[in-house]
């Protein structure tokens, strides 16, 4: 946490994109149009997000996967061509299955069953980037097709893995042995001080589409972070081996989980990132005012569907509720002339919160 | 994963230290002034003595560490025993071995506490064939290689030939006979420059351990009837198969007395010499009858190793440190729980310690009350004369019939003992059997011889039998024999030597009076067994020492004698069969101005200090009748005085109570009152006057009166004043508990290795102190040192250091700041002072980090 005394007092583009945005009708007059966007999605399937935050890993009940998009975004549209840039945030934290339920199991101290060897398979991946985007954004009478090149220029990087085993050897007591190899900007394993961040350069290219199919269809269609890439120039690495044999144990005589770490850390001079594509479709079928809605969203190696239905006023202004199944999350969104606003919860309690999104958007 | 989150671990710490990376030899630098840049040059001190105008030869030898057939160099040492040689053209940068040997103009300085009839520091004369030898490291050109020439180099070179016959490389063989014999010597004979022990002056901890290492062979080389050279070439030899033992020269223990004689004959040794020479004689002690020495191949680093080579070699150090301090960890776990193994095991060893000492207790309390009887009997001059009479007649001291404790009346019994004295050739012995015995209790049997030095002449009839007694504490006196249990058994087999010593010798009339003004110190040494029926048992030795005090502070306080030394060393046998090793001791620095006893009696508690004062003082807090003659008082602390006026009881500070006779009304009249304010301040005063000569100002000053009884009457002049005093802290800068405490123990747990620990406690300044534990486990040696000078602070900085004799060492400084944010620092080295890395905390875990060209290769310590 940065001390109150600390703290740097940046403007950034979140204020950015609100004046900008608001300023409409002085660049409307010249036939340019702004656009922006803000989202957020938040997910984490081991346990609630607040959890992970204080206290990661100790609620790990199941699930493969958390992982964070943060996405802003202000830019200018003339006859088609878009300018924009961008702050972007991302990290992903994969894991298998049978990792993170026995991992639950020894943070609340429960039995283990003897013998059993679970694999540990962790990856991470991870960066923070300001972008340039440009693109074209073709209109057509039923909608529009669009396409753009962003150029990133990215810090805090974190990608790497860790793969090994855990082995119950007691009921309370396990054996644990594991590789690490990772790049980073923080050294969250091992706290290596004096870390010199390594600064990245990298490229994504991203589609998008809209179709209104007669009066009650319309399709939208988004692919972010195709061919994108980072290369990191002296990226902080550690190498590392992670072992239990010198053991300590709690007053219950439960292992703690405390491994002797073994490794080589120093800098790499190349290293290629690469961007998990994001892929996202909808379909809104009208009847009358009544709306229905299909959507879906595939990246990190996981796909997931949302239905709902939705009103249209007579202004034009669309509200709408989705359910996301496999998330258990439930989102509403309001849209109003080119503004969409949307929030996504599977919970009500922020403390058992685990799927959130959120979004502000104009001119997307 | 959870590396996230790893708890703060404490902060510890670990080192090693280490050996020789090339081939053995001493320290290396660049060639100082007196050599050209193209000639290698060897110089060092001869010390044995130091040697002075000895030959200095020095041979190259080959890969099988054989001599070349020509020397390379040869000159003579000089008076302070040091030499340079300057090598010749026929040296081709091998390995060198220097040869001391002796001309006819060559002294040795003696170094012995005797030297033949030669005292310590005269020069005297060597045998043809005396001859000391060391093995140096490969010089360059333009080099000079330090090479000590020591009684030790000689045993390691001796030891390093033994092994290049086993098939070693003579480097390899170097390497490890350095760390062999450093097991031994306690102190890196080859980089420590060799100076002699009767000047110290300006010498480092490391060169004055090593004179007083040097002094103790000599000890052993001139105690016996062996030839110099012979007894030399014997101790040197004895390491050769790598182990001390019976089948050599010397022992262990006789090692360790060697070495403590030489301690105590060499003034202003440092504490740090002395905490390591403390803990060299207690390693000596707990080995028993032999002294292993270990070297691990694992950790052996030769003169090609690059900096990877040393990285790995150290992780394997670390590792051998984790799994001896996770052992200590599982030790304690295992302590922890009342049912286990190693529980079970331990408990047994202190029930074993206990019933044996227990049982020797019972033992010396009823032996001592027979001997009572006869010291009773012995005392006055009829005592004196029965003595006499018994010398000339033969007669027999026969005892009482009963006894009744003087602490405990309901104590009682009978025995049933003689004494008889005897006036031999070496002086009067007394010779004490018979039985003792305890009415419902124990009953021991006896068989004692205590001899003296004195003959019967001594027993001059001018003489009182104190005169007598005091005559006989300037003599030697022995204890030996037997206690019994009445069934054969022996439970105790002494052999015991008691030594009085005086300041100076007493002229003239002997009383005690003059024993006691010239007591300097008492020493009580030997030889004990002790045994039950149960087969629980000790053999060993003892050795006590006390002092007298010649400047404390608060002498009013103290005992009559302070304990100097304390040490115990034998094996036990526990009821089970298991037998184990244990030895201990203790040394204080500042015995005669700083009495233990008393610092335990009354540091920062609450003691009694009580004394007499006259009636006069006292009675003018109390309200009686002054005309009367038959009177007494008391002054009792928070009480109660009734007011008949007021028919109420009136509590105070402090309550005077007083009652006397009244002749005319022919009654006993009693009186009371609360004392004021002034009366209170003055009977305060009047304590912390008493104090302030007893103890001192300054104690006094920080003393607190906590309770007074005062009673008097009129039969005495003075009245007894009880009080409980709050005493501070004694201790000061100057004045303070200054010791140091050894254990050494063999141990065996189950399911983990042998392990044998050797621990010095050193209190050397009053914020100052360091533990320095050298550990043998799993085939391993280890030191491990801790220390502060920051004792009373409440966040001392700590320093650690934890080392082999393979010279790896880890050097770590810790402390907490006053939010309890721990911090530590350190540096790990490999060839003793090579350092090769790191030791940093990250996020509470201690983290080694070894710099490897562009890369860092790091650790977590635990």
């Amino acid at each position: 946490m940065t001390a109150p005394g600390n703290r740097k007092k940046r403007w950034g583009l979140g204020p950015a994109f609100f004046f900008v945005i608001g300023s409409t009708n002085a660049w409307a007059a010249h036939a340019v149009e702004l656009f922006g966007r803000f989202e957020s999605q938040i997910v984490s399937e081991p346990e609630p997000i607040k959890t992970t935050i204080s206290d990661w890993g100790s609620e790990f009940t199941g699930g493969e996967r958390q992982w964070l998009v943060n996405h802003l975004e202000v830019g200018a549209r003339y006859h088609g061509i878009e300018i924009s840039v961008q702050q972007r945030l991302l990290a992903d934290l994969r894991m298998n299955r049978e990792a993170t339920e026995q991992w639950g199991r020894i943070e609340r101290k429960e039995p283990l069953v003897p013998g059993e060897r679970v694999p540990v398979r962790v990856q991470v991946d991870g960066f923070s980037a300001q972008a340039l985007r440009l693109g074209y954004r073709h209109e057509m009478a039923s909608g529009w097709i669009g396409a753009g090149v962003s150029l990133l220029w990215a810090r805090h990087v974190m990608l790497g893995e860790l793969n090994g085993e855990l082995l119950a050897t007691d009921e309370q007591d396990f054996d644990f042995n594991a590789d690490v190899d990772y790049v980073y900007y923080r050294d969250v394993l091992f706290d290596r001080p004096d870390i010199q961040k390594a600064d990245g350069l990298g490229w994504a290219v991203d589609l998008a589409a809209r179709w209104q199919i007669g009066d009650r269809w319309r399709f939208h269609a988004r692919a972010d972070d195709l061919l994108a890439k980072i290369r990191w120039r002296d990226a902080p690495f550690t190498r590392a081996t992670a072992n239990t044999d010198n053991k300590s144990y709690d007053d219950d005589g439960y292992a703690i989980f405390d491994p002797i770490l073994t490794g080589t850390e120093g800098y790499r001079d190349r290293v290629y990132q690469a961007i998990d594509p994001r892929y996202r479709a909808g379909v809104e079928l009208s009847e009358g005012s009544w709306l229905a809605i299909v959507r879906a969203q595939y990246q990190f190696g996981y796909g997931f569907a949302g239905v709902g239905g939705g009103w249209q006023y007579a202004d034009g202004s669309r509200l709408r509720v989705l359910y996301w199944p496999k998330l258990e999350s439930v989102g509403v969104e309001y849209e109003r002339g080119q503004w969409r606003f949307g929030l996504s919860l599977d919970s009500p309690q922020w403390q058992e919160v685990q799927a959130l999104g959120l979004t502000v958007s104009r001119g997307y | 994963m959870n590396m996230l989150k790893k708890s703060a671990l404490s902060i510890a710490i670990a080192s090693s230290l280490a050996l020789v990376g090339c081939g053995g030899g001493g320290s290396s630098s660049s060639a100082g002034g007196g050599s050209n840049s193209e000639t290698s040059v060897v110089s060092g001190s001869a010390v044995k003595g130091v040697m002075k105008s000895a030959v200095v030869t020095v041979y190259e030898l080959d890969d099988s560490g054989d001599r070349l057939a020509t020397a390379v160099g040869t000159t003579t040492t000089d008076n302070k025993g040091e030499y340079s040689v300057e090598l010749d053209d026929n040296y081709s940068g091998g390995l060198v071995e220097i040869e001391i040997t002796v001309s006819p103009e060559t002294r040795m300085v003696c170094d012995a506490l005797a030297c033949g009839a030669s005292a310590r520091g005269d020069d005297i004369e060597l045998p043809d064939n005396f001859r000391l030898n060391a093995i140096g490291k490969a010089s360059t050109p333009g080099s000079t290689v330090s090479v000590p020439v020591t009684a030790w180099s000689t045993m390691a070179v001796k030891r390093t030939k033994t092994l290049v016959g086993e098939g070693t490389s003579v480097a390899d063989a170097a390497r490890r006979a350095k760390a062999e014999v450093l097991q031994v010597a306690g102190f890196d004979f080859e980089d420590t420059p060799a100076r002699g022990v009767s000047d110290l002056t300006g010498a480092t901890a490391a060169e004055a351990q090593a004179a007083v290492m040097n002094a103790a062979v000599a000890n052993l080389v001139f105690s016996g009837s062996e030839d110099v050279a012979a007894a030399l070439a014997s101790f040197t030899e004895a390491l050769e198969d790598g182990s001390i033992n019976a089948e050599d020269s010397f022992t262990p223990a006789t090692l360790s007395a060697a070495v403590r004689t030489a301690f105590e004959a060499t003034e202003d040794l440092s504490d740090e010499t002395q905490q390591s020479l403390n803990n060299q004689t207690a390693k000596f002690d707990g080995a028993g009858d032999s002294l292993d020495t270990s070297y691990d191949d694992d950790l052996d680093l030769d003169e090609g190793a690059d900096q990877a080579d040393k990285i790995a070699a150290f992780q394997s150090f670390v590792t051998q440190f984790r799994s001896w301090a996770g052992s200590i960890d599982e030790t304690a776990i295992a302590l922890g729980d009342e049912m286990s193994p190693v529980s079970v095991a331990v408990d047994a060893d202190i029930d074993t310690i206990r019933d044996v000492f227990v049982q020797a207790g019972v033992a010396g309390d009823l032996v001592s009350k027979v001997l009572d009887v006869f010291s009773q009997q012995l005392a006055g001059p009829e005592g004196r004369a029965a003595l006499l009479s018994a010398l000339e007649n033969n007669a027999t001291f026969t005892a009482k019939q009963s006894w009744t404790d003087e602490e405990d009346p309901t104590a009682t019994g009978t025995m049933d003992a003689t004494l008889v004295f005897e006036d031999t050739a070496s002086g009067l012995k007394a010779a004490v059997s018979g039985s003792v015995a305890q009415i419902g209790g124990e009953t021991r049997n006896f068989d004692l011889v205590i001899g003296t030095s004195l003959s019967q002449n001594d027993l001059d009839l001018t003489y009182d039998a104190e005169q007598v007694l005091s005559l006989m504490a300037q003599n030697t006196v022995s204890v030996s024999g037997t206690v019994g249990d009445g069934t054969g058994f022996h439970r105790a087999v002494l052999d015991l030597d008691a030594t009085l010593d005086l300041s100076e010798s007493i002229n003239g009339n002997v009383t005690d009076e003059t024993v006691l003004d010239m007591f300097s110190a008492i020493a009580l040494t030997g030889s004990v067994s002790l045994a039950n029926p149960e087969a629980a048992s000790f053999e060993g030795s003892v050795s006590v020492k006390a002092v007298s005090m010649t400047g404390s502070s608060f002498s009013a306080l103290d005992q009559p004698f302070s304990p100097e030394s304390f040490a115990l060393t034998g094996d036990f046998t526990a009821t089970s069969g298991r037998t184990f090793n244990v030895s201990t001791s203790m040394n204080s620095s500042s015995a005669q101005r700083f009495n233990l006893f008393t610092y335990l009696d009354y540091n920062d508690t609450t003691a009694a200090f009580d004394f007499e004062v006259d009636r006069a003082e006292i009675l003018r807090f109390v309200e009686y009748d002054e005309a009367a003659e038959q009177f007494q008082f008391s002054i009792t602390s928070d009480w109660s005085c009734y007011d008949s006026e007021t028919g109420t009881d009136v509590y105070g500070e402090r309550v005077a109570f007083s009652d006397w006779y009244d002749v005319q009304q022919q009654s006993v009249i009693y009186s009371c009152n609360v004392l004021d304010e002034a009366e209170n301040a003055a009977l305060d005063e009047l304590i912390a006057e008493r104090l302030v000569s007893a103890v001192g100002a300054s104690v006094a000053t920080a003393s607190e009166i906590e309770s007074v009884w005062v009673y008097g009457n009129s039969d005495y002049t003075l009245a007894e004043v009880d009080t409980d005093i709050a005493f501070p802290t004694l201790e000061t800068a100057d004045n303070f508990v200054d010791l140091s405490f050894n254990i050494a123990a063999g141990v065996s747990l189950v399911d983990m290795p042998r392990a044998t620990a050797v621990v010095t406690l050193t209190r050397s300044s009053l914020n100052g102190a360091s533990m320095l534990a050298d550990v043998s486990w799993d085939g391993g040696s280890y030191k491990l040192q801790v220390s502060t000078d920051q004792l009373n602070a409440e966040n001392p900085e700590i320093t650690l250091a934890f080392w082999n004799p393979q010279g790896f060492r880890l050097e770590a400084v810790g402390s907490e700041n006053a939010d309890g944010v721990p911090s530590l620092t350190g540096n790990v080295f490999v060839n003793d002072d090579e350092d090769i890395g790191n030791l940093e905390l990250r996020d509470g875990v201690p983290v080694i980090t070894y710099p490897n060209g562009n890369e860092t290769v790091f650790e977590t310590l635990f």
